[in-house]
């Protein structure tokens, strides 16, 4: 009986054209998505300081999985399921929930991109020397202000007014993470990117141990990993109070604990690789394999520095933003972490990606 | 016909005359001569109208007698003769279009199944839970989608068996409340349309949850359908053998197919073909990842 092959004429032209990195997976309307193929990879050949054995991105609930596929561009809702599809203006002003029930209505497997995920693709870049750059500063790059996309409002990339979105994936190659065609594209800028799988709740930082998508976010455990201000908050400020410390213990709340409100202080970091953790505390490796703490913590070096900024508000209930928007410039980056937003903000700048464990 | 009066008699010879005598006489007469003139009347118009649009009687009777002789019974045999000829014919044009309608063209519909399992997806019996079964966790394909399936312990739970004969179930995945997980038909049962069939399952007469609590005297028979390198290729096409409600003289028949409907995404269709016609059926298979196809077939010869 001889082999068939299966027609399906969109799915075979984005996998010759992408040599099989890109494929497109359906959902249960049958919407397609273009998912690129991130292999699974072990910590220990992006860095020792990492650890041994494969990424925990590749594996869920101990079971380890070959390839985690990843939306290429962010999400564009339709009938209430997100879509990976490129040109289209992603949506935005959604919240956390809102987001993971758009990718979860997809089917088994589909999910809101994890932090585990999105880690493992940042260290894989800069393992490979490259960070991607991206819409950072209203339709174009603010480091390399020639770079363009589309913007969704038709005004000329840098005109400060407007809502300065791009068409996903209309950027350059140098946009995609890994500079080519075949990437995930505007990982940096665009619209900040909703991530699962991680919360802050009261400066605590929740998070399963893998990529685990069938554990209940009830049932995250406690990493005892804190998230310290370096001042409390007056409860008087909005604004930035000090620096984010990671921790075992919290000694000061940049607001007033247990509320979920945007209405207080909090503490940022220009550089996401500049954190400072508690004197003679050691970094959990987990830590290090989420993103969520910069390898210099624990004696290790980049061969390039990590871009991005780092907010935390240690009250309330957070959850994780990555990458930045249009608007933020040099905080925007592949490492920035934005725990700043309680799970049902939605401004206009926020988006998400959908992606997908088999 | 009489006249009213048949016998007037004479006037009786008297002088002098009485009027009255003759007058009785006189109206007599004229009554004889009405009823004369009536019946004369009457028989003009009776000839007349049977004249018809004939001048005279005589050609009238001519015309009649010709008419008379087009009913002859060599003319009624000629007559019957064309009548059971003309019902001859209508009976062929009627058997013709019956023909055309339940052989030259056939019609129905069908639904292409097209699930299964990629990877793993295996049973076991539990050793710790009554007749229950543990799932491996796997990947299948379904509704035109990859799924994840997780692991499951202690899931699915086996019939007992209190007849006195071998029972049948099936162990098959199904769309529950929490995602794709492992059912078990009853005894006797089968699949759902939307299953993704793992095993059968015989379960021996008297295998109860009292005796055979942990599942060893059933027979697990694997009837996945594996697929390892879904989507892209398939070991082996789904297809539906349709088999034709009248025979046709041969094979060389046309086959229409009409998708109806389906699930998946449009490029997942793939083409949608006939294959091994024969004279009493034939096969439709799908080469893409959509399922539950329901598509219209139509076969046409026109020749029979």
């Amino acid at each position: 009986m001889p082999i068939i092959f299966t027609k399906d004429t969109l799915r075979s032209s984005v996998e010759a054209a992408t040599g099989g990195q890109v494929t497109v997976l359906y959902d249960d309307m049958g919407y397609p998505s273009y998912m690129v193929r991130i292999p699974k990879f072990n910590l220990e050949d992006i860095d020792p300081v990492y650890g041994s054995g494969v990424h925990p991105a590749f594996k869920t609930g101990g079971i380890e999985k070959p390839e985690i596929f990843i939306g290429a561009y962010q999400s564009k809702v339709y009938d209430g399921r997100a879509c990976s599809l490129p040109n289209v203006d992603p949506t935005t002003y959604i919240n956390y929930d809102n987001a993971k029930a758009a990718c979860n209505a997809k089917g088994g497997g589909w999910h809101l991109m994890t932090n585990w995920e999105w880690a493992a693709i940042a260290l894989w870049c800069i393992k490979n020397n490259f960070q991607p750059r991206g819409n950072t500063n209203y339709g174009r790059s603010h480091e390399a202000t020639y770079e363009t996309g589309r913007r969704q409002d038709g005004r000329t990339p840098g005109n400060t007014t407007g809502e300065a979105r791009i068409l996903a994936g209309s950027g350059p190659a140098a946009w995609r993470h890994n500079n080519t065609f075949a990437g995930i594209a505007d990982m940096v800028g665009n619209v900040s990117e909703w991530v699962g799988g991680l919360k802050l709740v009261d400066g605590k930082i929740y998070m399963p141990s893998d990529n685990n998508l069938n554990m209940l976010e009830e049932d995250w455990p406690d990493t005892n990993v804190r998230f310290n201000s370096s001042a409390s908050g007056d409860e008087s400020s909005s604004g930035d109070i000090g620096d984010p410390i990671i921790s075992d213990a919290i000694t000061a709340y940049a607001g007033p604990v247990g509320n979920d409100s945007n209405n207080y202080g909090y503490t940022y970091i220009t550089n996401w690789k500049n954190l400072t953790k508690k004197a003679d505390y050691t970094i959990p490796s987990l830590m290090l394999q989420a993103a969520i703490a910069p390898i210099t913590l624990a004696d290790g070096t980049y061969s390039m520095d990590p871009k991005g900024a780092l907010w935390v508000r240690n009250y309330g209930s957070r959850f994780p933003l990555r990458g930045g928007s249009w608007l933020y410039g040099s905080n925007a980056g592949l490492f920035a972490l934005y725990m700043y937003y309680s799970r049902s903000s939605s401004p206009y700048h926020i988006g998400f990606r959908v992606a997908f464990v088999g | 016909m009489a006249l009213p009066h048949s016998t007037i008699g004479r006037h009786p010879d008297q002088f002098p005359a009485i009027p009255s005598a003759w007058n009785e006489k006189y109206d007599k007469i004229d009554a004889n001569f009405n009823n004369v003139d009536t019946r004369l009347s009457g028989c003009e118009t009776e000839i007349s109208e049977a004249k018809g649009d004939k001048p005279t009687l005589a050609e009238m009777m001519n015309y009649l007698e010709q008419q008379v002789e087009g009913i002859s019974s060599d003319m009624q045999n000629t007559v019957i003769s064309s009548l059971l000829q003309a019902i001859d014919l209508g009976g062929l044009a009627n058997r013709e279009l019956v023909k055309t309608l339940s052989m030259r063209f056939q019609s129905g519909t069908i639904t292409i199944s097209n699930k299964g399992v990629i990877t793993g997806c295996t049973i076991e019996k539990s050793t710790s839970a009554t007749r229950n079964i543990n799932l491996k966790e796997g990947t299948i394909f379904v509704g035109g989608m990859l799924v994840p399936i997780s692991e499951e312990t202690n899931g699915a739970a086996i019939p007992s068996n209190y007849s006195g004969l071998d029972k049948i179930c099936y162990i098959y995945l199904g769309l529950g409340s929490r995602g794709w997980e492992a059912f078990c038909t009853d005894l006797g049962g089968s699949i759902p349309d939307n299953g993704v069939p793992l095993y059968r399952i015989t379960v021996p007469a008297g295998s109860t949850e009292a005796v055979d609590p942990y599942l060893e005297n059933i027979i697990l028979t694997d009837i996945r359908r594996i697929e390892p390198n879904a989507p892209k290729t398939f070991l082996n096409a789904p297809f539906v053998y349709v088999a034709l409600p009248f025979n046709v003289l041969g094979n060389d028949y046309s086959v229409d197919l009409d998708v109806i409907d389906f699930d998946g995404g449009g490029y997942q269709l793939g083409y949608i073909y006939a294959d091994e016609r024969a004279s009493n059926g034939f096969k439709v298979c799908a080469n893409g990842m959509a399922d539950n196809i329901e598509i219209r077939w139509t076969i046409r010869k026109l020749n029979l």
